[in-house]
């Protein structure tokens, strides 16, 4: 009996004394922000559970993982080492660095692919599960910050010193009814044409700098010209690939919204079939296809199969993301063949406009919207982490890394792409040599007009809803795909699938947003006035006379 | 004092095992299975969102999928697909197995490879979505070597239903369960159908037919609910289109959980369908008995 009573009192002596060291140390650290240098000097076992705040980063988007096979290594990070897996290393080092400077954080790489067809609903899933990364790619907005699934960053954002520096276009996606949930990620870039410089040349086609490729204010009508004449059927080569609608087909060129103010008011939104020029821009589609045989479709044919076909030699022009073209010249110098070089055989020249003057280029970024569940340390700590990767020290580091790695192995260095494409203003300058030594002429220009181009105001900022983007683009594809694949008459097609996507996808809003529509509509009128004069006097006043009219009653 | 045996503890020992190595099955079955089923009855009368709170709506959800044309369109995609998959890969490959019967045991062995090599070493169905390329791919080769037209396998939205049900023919395997199944048909029923001088048909619908009913009826149960529920092969290899040309219901589904962010109405739809394919099979429960000796009921 008086030895277990001994035991019991000893064990409770022990239980007593960690509990109430514990709670020394919770007064000591926790309840305090430590600097770096406090922090640094603490027990291994106390650093440990300082770290209270975690913060999950994607691998594939700001992280480095390690090799999960150690090799003929020692272990993972020994291979990583001995095998030169510098990107992996600096990934580490960055690591290091962000939890010395933020003490609390504990900064954990997670897989987690945001580049598949399964993102929507592996988010979903692990948003439910609070397992999702503390941030991720935007999509699908502004409906999904409806739904919930982006954390309100507005005043991070303010507080920032590169806030101005965010393309306009991006604040302008990432903002809902004056909120801002997105911020815009280290590629700036748009939707430009991809084409082939050797086909041009071929073909005697040549811009303003008398190399081979299109002038950068050319038309659609010269872009269905160009498709024309650099198609030989024989070899096997087309102008260019259509994914159901394609994005620079007639409409885009002509800056026509699929979608218009209901002139009734019962809802917000129609299916814009009442302007004659999307019935042109059906037969258009029809035309290039049937009888120029200038585009090649195929019901599969997605981003990367258009690509594909771009890179496989059997089609000469290709809508792309500029940011792609110049990271493929610096990355893969020989892949259009290993005796060309290229940048002399991929150009990139800006969207081609309308004939009433419409300029399509507007400057994007992927935008990157941060977990809701997150707490308020944890979003304040993803943000500094993306500040960081994107422009801060873990950007400079792997730029650095890079440049001597490349120096090393005797290759260009990806720096001058990242530069060139980059929204903010780095600290430091890395580059030994100008932009124009590495880049031709076509990539340089369109970036200039890039740069000095302006996106259209959105009806979110207005707190106007739109329709699901998914949604809303699989049903105007299969418009175009019903174009191009049967003979039924364009009108009728437009007809059956207006009422489709009226019944389906506009059946929200009404009379209560008829003042948000106002300003909204008022807005873009502006817009058009300052930046695109041409496009406002010769169509936009006129069409929102006859198409965006307002419902009064 | 003798060990307790499950003899000596009786029923109740029994009962106790039974249930415990039950358990675990029917726990799965339950949390995997019935749950989400009762969850989706609960979900298709609320906006659904993944991280806000549900909201209860009524039955507006229902009265959307009511007014849907695309409803229309899918479910009649789906039965299109499902009669052509029923005709081309379930009742085709009856026929191919009873006709096989007929021949040596060594011919019905190679055919048996013949027919089991591409169902084991396709890759699947992706593979397909290459081999339908109009330019690239090996079925338009094929026509070009025979100097035929080319087809437009995935871009006619008049053939591009047949070209989903292709590979099942080829992929689907269930002449082989047909095969297996006649082989334990015992000969002396044929040997006795013989000696009265029965032809091979009156053989064939006498005999083999009464004999592969139970077999016939389960597969047809599978194959009903397989391709009513068909999503995989359209996801992969046209998206739905050209158009809605392919569109099935789970894939519109799909679509409108994961692309419109409407997982009320996806609920909705889903509940519609299982009414729907509950329905079938309840049809082919009574008129296809899979008791031998049972005669289908009359309407």
């Amino acid at each position: 009996m008086t030895v277990r009573r001994t035991i019991f009192f000893c064990l409770l002596s022990l239980l007593t004394v960690s509990c109430s060291r514990n709670a020394i140390l919770d007064q000591m650290v926790a309840g305090k922000k430590l600097k770096p240098q406090e922090y640094a000097v603490l027990p291994e076992n106390d650093k440990v559970r300082y770290k209270d705040v975690i913060l999950r980063v994607p691998a594939q988007w700001g992280g480095a993982i390690l090799p999960f096979d150690k090799g003929p290594y020692e272990s993972p990070i020994d291979k990583t080492v001995h095998g030169g897996d510098l990107q992996t290393l600096m990934g580490l080092y960055n690591q290091s660095l962000f939890e010395l400077q933020n003490p609390r954080v504990k900064v954990e790489y997670i897989n987690f692919d945001m580049w598949t067809d399964n993102f929507r609903s592996a988010l979903a899933v692990a948003l439910s599960a609070k397992k999702a990364p503390a941030y991720y790619i935007a999509r699908d907005l502004p409906l999904t910050i409806e739904q919930g699934m982006y954390a309100d960053i507005t005043e991070l954002m303010k507080k920032w010193d590169q806030f101005k520096m965010q393309p306009e276009g991006s604040i302008r996606e990432g903002t809902v009814n004056g909120h801002i949930y997105t911020i815009a990620a280290n590629e700036l870039g748009a939707t430009v044409i991809r084409y082939r410089k050797d086909w041009f040349r071929e073909a005697g086609i040549f811009n303003e700098f008398g190399e081979p490729g299109p002038r950068s204010d050319w038309t659609w009508d010269d872009y269905r010209e160009y498709a024309k004449r650099i198609t030989n059927v024989a070899k096997n080569r087309h102008g260019t690939a259509a994914d159901d609608a394609g994005s620079l087909f007639y409409t885009e060129s002509n800056g026509l919204d699929f979608y218009i103010p209901d002139p009734t008011g019962q809802h917000d939104w129609i299916f814009n079939d009442k302007d004659p020029r999307m019935l042109d821009a059906l037969k258009s589609v029809r035309e290039m296809i049937n009888n120029d045989k200038s585009v090649t479709y195929s019901t599969t044919m997605g981003w990367y199969e258009r690509h594909n076909e771009f890179d496989s030699g059997r089609v000469g022009m290709i809508s792309s993301f500029s940011p792609h073209i110049a990271r493929d010249s610096i990355t893969s110098p020989t892949k259009m063949g290993k005796d060309t070089v290229y940048r002399d055989t991929v150009g990139m020249a800006p969207p081609p406009r309308g004939k009433n003057g419409y300029i399509p280029l507007h400057p994007i970024t992927n935008p990157i919207g941060f977990d809701p569940t997150l707490s308020k340390e944890q979003l304040e700590a993803a943000f500094e982490w993306c500040k960081s990767w994107f422009y801060g020290d873990n950007f400079l580091n792997r730029m650095r890394s890079a440049v001597l790695e490349a120096k090393l192995k005797g290759q260009q260095s990806e720096v001058y792409v990242e530069y060139l494409i980059l929204p903010y203003t780095p600290k430091e300058n890395l580059l030994d040599k100008p932009m124009e030594a590495v880049f031709p002429k076509d990539y340089l220009s369109t970036y200039k007009a890039l740069r000095e181009a302006h996106s259209p105001p959105l009806p979110r900022q207005f707190g106007l809803r739109e329709p699901a983007p998914a949604e809303f683009s699989k049903a105007v594809h299969a418009l175009f795909a019903d174009a191009i694949t049967t003979q039924t008459d364009v009108k009728e097609l437009l007809a059956k699938h207006a009422n489709l996507i009226n019944t389906n996808i506009f059946r929200f809003g009404g009379k209560e947003n008829r003042d948000k529509m106002r300003l909204y509509i008022q807005e873009r009128t502006d817009f058009y006035k300052k930046y695109q004069p041409t496009f406002y006097e010769k169509d936009w006043k006129h069409r929102i006379e006859t198409y965006y009219k307002v419902a009064t009653n | 004092m003798p060990e307790p045996t499950p003899k000596t503890q009786g029923i109740g020992y029994k009962t106790l095992m039974a249930w415990l190595f039950t358990a675990p099955g029917l726990i799965a079955q339950l949390v995997f299975g019935w749950l989400p089923v009762l969850f989706s009855f609960v979900v298709s009368f609320q906006k659904y969102y993944f991280i806000k709170e549900p909201e209860f709506v009524g039955a507006k959800n229902f009265q959307d999928v009511a007014i849907d044309p695309l409803v229309i369109t899918a479910f009649k995609n789906t039965l299109y697909f499902a009669s052509l998959s029923i005709g081309l890969t379930f009742l085709l490959p009856i026929f191919v197995s009873i006709l096989l019967m007929e021949m040596s045991r060594r011919t019905i062995r190679i055919m048996m490879i013949l027919w089991f090599v591409p169902v084991a070493s396709t890759a699947g169905i992706t593979i397909w979505k290459y081999m339908y390329h109009p330019n690239l791919g090996l079925m338009n080769g094929i026509l070009r070597g025979l100097g035929l037209h080319e087809l437009k396998w995935l871009d006619d939205p008049n053939l591009a239903m047949f070209s989903l049900i292709l590979p099942g023919i080829i992929l689907f395997g269930p002449g082989l369960i047909y095969i297996a199944a006649l082989q334990n048909v015992p000969e002396e029923l044929y040997e006795a159908a013989e000696m009265e001088g029965a032809s091979m048909l009156r053989k064939i619908w006498f005999i083999t037919l009464p004999r592969l009913r139970p077999i016939i009826a389960m597969m047809l149960l599978f194959s009903i609910i397989g391709s009513m529920q068909v999503f995989e092969l359209p996801f992969i290899m046209t998206g739905g289109g050209p158009g809605y040309a392919t569109t099935t219901v789970v894939m519109y589904i799909y679509s409108l959980a994961f692309g419109g962010y409407n997982l009320g109405k996806a609920t909705a739809l889903a509940i519609v369908l299982f009414g729907v394919i509950m329905a079938l099979v309840l049809i082919q429960r009574r008129f296809f008995p899979e008791n031998i000796d049972e005669t289908p009921k009359r309407a």
